[in-house]
């Protein structure tokens, strides 16, 4: 009888909470450039520097996080003239997934994070941790069955936050961000339905009329990485747009109907963001970041390529979304770029030979990867070669561009490429080896990269020796 | 897509393309290939009418010249 009445109250109880919460809350005031965790409101575009640095962090689980990790350590060992580390230039790190909770860490902590990221993240068992959480603790596993507001995913943002990030929210993210100056960071996601990047920015939420301040960055993270099946989609309340009176920018109407043949990354853009203001649409469902984009380029490409942003001009012109164009164009009022230095830091393993020596039918899991992986694998290559012929048409406008790709089968030295190409793409905690060869794959590569070694000359004003290695974008003789 | 515009005017202003000061006059500068419309910034006695413009095939030392008057 006591049971009864004890299973009674607590379906009463969680009868109670059955609405539904949405995590994000609505913005009670129209967009404003001036506040929220966005680029025009970070010290970023106020910055002196001549020099853009920006990097971009993959997916790849704890493989990804180790060496966006120990691409972050060498830029803190690379002087600059000013006695400053070029980790102290870094402008804008943009990741996905496993490459996340590298940034975000970063972007939260600063350099306490390069003193203890390895014992706090990437050799703690976060995966044995997820699964204990959502499937062996009472407490959550109830929540789950009966709670519609609690998720897989939400277990997973407990987790993390046990682990990394406490109760930070975006709203101590910017406070840091400006006391600290430290880089903008972007936590990519994927919108499942759309099928485009979700980036967790203010600019993102504005369309959705949401209000990010208050949610926790531990949120951002486990959306970055939400892995598909394994984890249920995160669900964000979208609130109609007239709800905090955003405004349509004004490129967006001759972009869509005009620009079809003539460039069709406008119009493409302007689909997408009419895809987030459909008013049949009234939920978002975002998945890991590495669906629309694996290495995070996009973003910071096509801030490098357009000027088109999700937010119409404010203060005359001079606010804008994140764009890179008035800096490039060393326009009246904004920050004037002289050089651009991008680092990708790729942490795809190449596959090596699994079904193809033997005339078996493969199982479900290889076919299922091949399927996945193979577009993701293939659309990152083109992201990275975007790139590349961005910088090598950008001698005309007078700036320098310095790509750097720090990617597995750069490697020459064929036992570390095996033992990094061996991690798997998971959150199990990296064993010594592991992590020590993604360390070092990391100074291997930005210090064999052409361009890197290019940017360190040209930052410290040394002289090219004669049969140095040519980095792609430089000038012709 | 790269292009480049340069609007010749007898004061410099700054330049704005699709609502966003992207340059100043009398100088080229890059904007994305396609359609867009340009205006004068400041807050001087002359508010110039919004000029929508094509684009394409420009270079920086052959931009498109938009030419914007007093009246």
């Amino acid at each position: 009888m006591r049971k009864l009445a004890a299973v009674s109250a607590l379906s009463l109880l969680l009868a109670g909470c059955s609405a539904y919460v949405p995590l994000n809350p609505a913005l009670t005031h129209p967009p404003d450039l001036k506040t929220g965790y966005r680029w025009a409101t970070t010290t970023i575009p106020k910055r002196t520097s001549n020099t853009l640095v920006i990097l971009t962090f993959s997916g790849g689980g704890t493989r990804a996080a180790g060496l966006s990790y120990g691409v972050l350590k060498q830029l803190d060992a690379t002087a600059m003239p000013d006695n400053r580390k070029l980790l102290d230039y870094v402008d804008v790190i943009s990741s996905v997934s496993g490459g996340s909770f590298a940034s975000m860490d970063y972007g939260m902590r600063g350099r306490q994070m390069l003193a203890d990221f390895e014992s706090k993240f990437l050799q703690v068992p976060v995966q044995n941790m997820l699964i204990k959480a959502a499937f062996f603790t009472p407490k959550n596993l109830i929540r789950l069955l009966f709670d519609p507001n609690f998720h897989r995913i939400d277990v997973a943002v407990q987790v993390y936050a046990d682990v990394l990030f406490g109760d930070a929210t975006f709203e101590k993210l910017l406070q840091v961000q400006k006391s600290e100056d430290r880089p903008f960071i972007i936590a990519n996601a994927t919108e499942l339905e759309i099928g485009s990047r979700f980036e967790w920015t203010q600019d993102q939420f504005d369309v959705i009329c949401s209000d990010m301040l208050p949610i926790t960055v531990a949120h951002a993270v486990a959306a970055s990485s939400d892995f598909p099946v394994a984890l249920p989609p995160m669900i964000l309340k979208k609130y109609d747009p007239s709800s905090c009176k955003y405004q349509t920018p004004s490129w967006l109407p001759v972009a869509r109907d005009d620009d079809a043949y003539l460039n069709p990354s406008r119009p493409r853009y302007a689909t997408e963001l009419e895809a987030y203001l459909n008013p049949q649409r009234t939920y978002l469902h975002t998945l890991d970041g590495g669906i629309a984009d694996n290495i995070g380029l996009r973003g910071p490409l096509h801030a490098l390529q357009s000027s088109d942003t999700f937010e119409q001009p404010q203060d005359q012109g001079r606010l804008t979304g994140m764009t890179f164009f008035p800096m490039l164009n060393h326009a009246p009022g904004a920050r004037a770029i002289d050089r651009v230095l991008v680092i990708i830091v790729n942490a795809g393993a190449e596959g090596g030979v699994n079904i193809d020596n033997t005339s078996a039918e493969p199982k479900l899991k290889a076919i299922l990867g091949g399927i996945s992986g193979a577009p993701m694998d293939n659309y990152s290559f083109d992201s990275t070669k975007l790139l590349l012929d961005v910088a090598a048409r950008r001698f005309q406008s007078g700036v320098r561009f310095y790509p750097v790709v720090i990617s597995f089968p750069l490697l020459r030295d064929k036992n570390l490429r095996d033992i990094v190409n061996n991690v798997g793409t998971s959150f199990n905690a990296l064993t010594n080896e592991q992590l020590s060869g993604l360390k070092q794959v990391a100074d291997v590569l930005i210090h064999q990269d052409p361009c890197f070694q290019q940017f360190v000359r040209d930052a410290n004003n040394q002289a090219t020796p004669p049969g140095s290695p040519i980095c792609g974008s430089a000038p012709p003789p | 897509m790269d292009e480049w515009i340069e609007v010749t005017f007898p004061e410099v202003r700054d330049v704005l393309v699709d609502d966003a000061v992207l340059g100043t006059t009398n100088q080229p500068f890059m904007v994305e290939r396609g359609h867009h419309t340009v205006t004068l910034g400041g807050e001087q006695n002359y508010t110039s009418p919004p000029m929508p413009v094509a684009v394409y095939n420009t270079f920086k030392n052959t931009p498109l010249v938009l030419v914007f008057t007093l009246p």
